[in-house]
């Protein structure tokens, strides 16, 4: 299938209304949980994870992504204009664009944020069509030894990425691994960690421990706080959306650079949307000829940072799609969600499944156009849901939580795992302990465990099978 | 503040050596053939060993203590939350959707700082508008006590 007949497929496909209408949810969605401080993309995806059940494996993608790049659009407005992030990706917004607001140049601000998102989003999915494809190319040669490698290699970078100690985030990498054992030993037949559960038999799911580790997690930590205070949203009019001639001038190298950053960033395992961000304001601010206005509001530090999440996020999405291993944690999740449909994302995936490939990327392009109009005329929308008093969305979460665990089986056995793993994940995260390994080790875990076993019984039990003279790929 | 990093990583050594030993159980093997207690042992030998290089790090006072952030800690409401989350997976199937729902839905908005009135007509309103989304979407709730009014 080449470039053109592809891209076409996908368009077709985007553009049935069941899909066109899944992606519209997904960017929404996305800019909705963007906005909301207290909920991200992982927290969001997590909670929807059952409503995919039903969903055609294209859709669910379709979905997913909104949900992932349209959060990098919605977190700028809570960075510019009340100061909190509305997600990770955007904190380094804060610094600049909020110096933008109090200066009275929200309007541009936004507009800047709108349009690198958009350029850089759009950027990152052209990269990624001419990616994927040498990648899974090459990776049709790889063997268990070679996948076990890779994903060796995705978790020491994650854990070397991780925000604080090394030590306890390989700790959280252990923790997963050892949770991605329970239940029947695929190889054996020998119940492992089961404690002659019926339920764990088949293993914990991820949604009970994602909605618990993320979901839960979250909202526990929000209500120990108090809930009775109001945003202070900056009480400013919001005019000038599109940025004058001068803004642009300034804006279009870091948009540039931003879009290539992050897209490359996004590469790397534990990359993503996060460190492209923080990369391209570091980047943005050594070569500025006036470094002292970062910080002050310069318009560089807002569309550098906003340009490259979303480049990013797209970047993030060719290890996934190429070779089958997701390289952070919303990746991971949206693997989980392919592999509960049957679909196993890797090198054949582009042979077996170019629906899901072509619809991803078309889906991508529609995506992006959609958040520019939800962004900026709606912007006013935005704002409004801001104000919306947290002592009514916390029960709403938890909710959507325990309706998500609890329709994965209708078995109340689900809740309370989900409710466990929420206790857990507070309590490690009171002790700087951070949940991400853990998740992206217990879904790497039986991929990696399957790819050990297997390179053993082919080597002898040599394991000299990992150095790199030995790999197939490499002869 | 010692105690604040001692106690997770003892926890943590604790859980690596109990997976240690049930692993042996479920049979380690060789490298030549794994059995299914090898990956485990592996994950848990390196839990056990990770752990106690931190808790070494501690106390040589060699690692950053946690930050420590109790000042302004609503402990009750955390765990007014999650005793209310945990009575609702207990008593769901029981009491059924449209009963447990409203319930756990009102002690919630209480807990959050709602007032009671609005706080009554909210969940009740809640809950209806999601047992009928999601049961359109094919979604099966517990009926609990009211499949005995036939519903």
């Amino acid at each position: 299938m080449d470039y053109l007949h592809g891209i076409l497929t996908g368009f077709g496909l985007v553009f049935q209304p069941a899909n066109f209408l899944y992606c519209f949810i997904g960017v929404f969605i996305g800019t909705l949980v963007g906005v909301l401080p207290g909920i991200g993309p992982v927290g969001a995806m997590s909670i929807l994870l059952p409503t995919t059940f039903g969903m055609t494996p294209v859709a669910a993608v379709i979905m997913y992504a909104g949900i992932y790049y349209g959060a990098m659009y919605g977190g700028s407005t809570t960075s510019i204009l009340v100061n909190i992030p509305g997600e990770a990706a955007s904190v380094v917004t804060c610094l600049d664009g909020y110096q933008m607001a109090r200066q009275g140049r929200a309007g541009p601000a936004l507009g800047i944020s709108a349009f690198g998102s958009f350029i850089g989003g759009t950027f990152s999915v052209v990269a990624l069509m001419f990616f994927v494809f040498p990648l899974a190319n090459a990776a049709l040669k790889f063997g268990p030894p070679e996948y076990f490698s890779i994903i060796f290699m995705s978790m020491t970078v994650v854990i070397y990425l991780a925000r604080g100690s090394a030590l306890k985030a390989i700790m959280m990498m252990f923790l997963g691994l050892i949770i991605a054992t329970v239940g029947v030993d695929i190889f054996s037949g020998v119940q492992r960690f089961t404690f002659h559960s019926d339920t764990l038999q088949d293993g914990v799911g991820l949604v009970p421990l994602a909605m618990g580790l993320f979901g839960i997690t979250e909202v526990l930590c929000n209500v120990e706080g108090s809930l009775s205070a109001e945003m202070d949203i900056l009480k400013t009019k919001i005019t000038h959306l599109l940025p004058n001639l001068n803004d642009w001038k300034r804006s279009i190298g870091p948009i540039s650079r931003g879009s290539i950053l992050g897209f490359f960033l996004g590469l790397l395992p534990g990359g993503g949307a996060l460190l492209s961000s923080f990369l391209s304001y570091a980047v943005e601010k050594k070569i500025s000829k006036h470094p002292e206005e970062f910080g002050r509001g310069a318009i560089e530090g807002v569309a550098g940072p906003e340009t490259a999440n979303n480049a990013g996020a797209g970047g993030s999405f060719v290890p996934l799609l190429s070779l089958g291993i997701p390289s952070n944690v919303v990746m991971a999740i949206l693997l989980g969600a392919l592999m509960i449909h049957g679909v196993v994302p890797g090198p054949n995936l582009l042979s077996k499944h170019p629906e899901i490939f072509w619809g991803t990327i078309a889906s991508m392009y529609l995506g992006n156009a959609m958040l520019l109009v939800l962004n900026l005329p709606l912007i006013g929308m935005w704002v409004q849901v801001l104000k919306i008093p947290y002592r009514i969305l916390m029960p709403l979460i938890l909710l959507f939580c325990l309706i998500g665990a609890y329709s994965l089986n209708t078995n109340w056995v689900e809740l309370i795992l989900m409710i466990v793993f929420g206790m857990v994940g507070y309590i490690l995260r009171k002790f700087d302990y951070e949940e991400a390994p853990l998740v992206l080790a217990f879904i790497l875990g039986p991929m990696m465990e399957t790819n050990f076993r297997q390179s053993m019984i082919i080597s002898g039990g040599n394991l000299s099978i990992f150095s790199p003279g030995r790999f197939a790929a490499s002869r | 503040m010692r105690s604040k990093e001692v106690f997770p990583a003892l926890g943590f050594a604790a859980i690596g050596l109990f997976v240690m030993w049930s692993a042996r159980g479920q049979g380690v093997g060789s490298f030549y053939y794994p059995g299914a207690g090898l990956m485990p042992f592996c994950w848990g030998t390196g839990l056990t060993g990770v752990s106690l290089l931190l808790l070494y790090r501690v106390l040589k006072g060699k690692a950053k203590p946690a930050e420590v952030r109790e000042s302004s800690v609503n402990y009750r409401r955390v765990a007014g939350v999650v005793v209310v989350l945990l009575a609702y997976a207990l008593f769901l199937d029981r009491l059924g959707y449209l009963i447990a729902t409203p319930i756990l839905f009102f002690l919630l908005m209480v807990l959050a700082g709602s007032k009671k009135i609005p706080s009554v007509v909210f969940s009740v309103v809640t809950v209806i508008a999601t047992y009928f989304f999601f049961t359109y979407f094919g979604l099966v709730f517990p009926p609990g006590l009211l499949k005995y009014l036939g519903l």
